[in-house]
């Protein structure tokens, strides 16, 4: 799915799995120069809270019912191990609430042993919408499946 | 005992980000990371992506706890809470000024704040937990 492709998730090359109201999954290709060292060749905490954050924009967006810019207010990152090493990421995200403007969302990364890390966010519609925000809202709203994609592209 | 620029070319993705060491003290250091459109998050603002700044930040604390623990390889996160107060314009470099707030045995503690303009103006603050023992 290529609803748009900002400087840094073509910089991780940052792929969409799975895009819907319920949830949205993000995977992040591992590439040895996105690893924690050359002892732990796991992908970085750094990659794993950009696709986070990428995810939960997302998935916002996707609980929209009109177009709106929004920025992230906080984002709790909490690992519960170190990632597999020369594996790739899936990010899975869910939107809890939409409410007076704050949005609400939980995130798991998974690896093939699981998950091993988890984050809390919450973001805030800032209301007026910029073009890039009023296109990627459109073209979300017209993907088949009642805006759902499994087509497995690039953000 | 490794400098801060051994220890940033010892991890990879600190590497890919260009991560740099400005300045250190007792207490911290300040790192900075040049301004790139490999960073953009948000096109019409050309705005720096928010992980991206999560990611400077976490290289940025990892690095004052090896240099402050004389750790080899980087600790372990165990956790990063991260408030965004303003966007950073992808047109400046952003900094960092990191801080030790725990040292210790088994658990360090550390925060930061990432600035980009002289008057300081702060675009995000962060504290973070380490395992290093």
């Amino acid at each position: 799915m290529e609803v748009f492709r900002s400087g840094a998730h073509e910089d991780l090359g940052i792929e969409i799995v799975e895009a819907s109201p319920e949830w949205v999954a993000i995977r992040i290709p591992f590439r040895p120069e996105l690893a924690r060292s050359a002892a732990n060749m796991s992908i970085h905490p750094g990659v794993v809270m950009t696709a986070m954050d990428s995810g939960m924009g997302l998935a916002c967006m996707m609980n929209l019912k009109e177009s709106s810019s929004l920025a992230t207010l906080d984002l709790r990152y909490d690992e519960l191990r170190s990632p597999l090493a020369d594996q790739d990421i899936e990010i899975s995200v869910h939107c809890k609430s939409v409410d007076d403007g704050i949005v609400f969302l939980t995130g798991n990364a998974s690896d093939s042993d699981g998950v091993f890390a988890k984050s809390v966010a919450r973001f805030f519609l800032t209301g007026a919408s910029s073009e890039f925000f009023r296109n990627t809202f459109e073209k979300l709203a017209n993907l088949p499946d009642s805006g759902s994609s499994s087509a497995g592209g690039a953000i | 005992m490794q400098g801060y620029r051994e220890i940033i070319e010892s991890v990879p993705y600190a590497l890919q980000l260009g991560v740099q060491i400005i300045d250190s003290n007792d207490s911290g250091a300040l790192f900075e990371l040049a301004p790139a459109d490999r960073f953009i998050g948000n096109p019409m603002l050309r705005a720096f992506h928010g992980g991206i700044i999560c990611g400077l930040m976490e290289c940025s604390m990892a690095a004052t706890v090896m240099r402050f623990t004389e750790l080899k390889l980087p600790p372990s996160l165990i956790t990063q809470t991260t408030s965004f107060l303003k966007s950073a314009s992808v047109d400046l470099p952003v900094r960092v000024r990191t801080e030790m707030t725990k040292t210790g045995m088994r658990i360090c503690g550390v925060s930061a704040r990432a600035f980009q303009n002289e008057d300081g103006t702060y675009v995000a603050k962060c504290s973070s937990l380490y395992r290093v023992g």
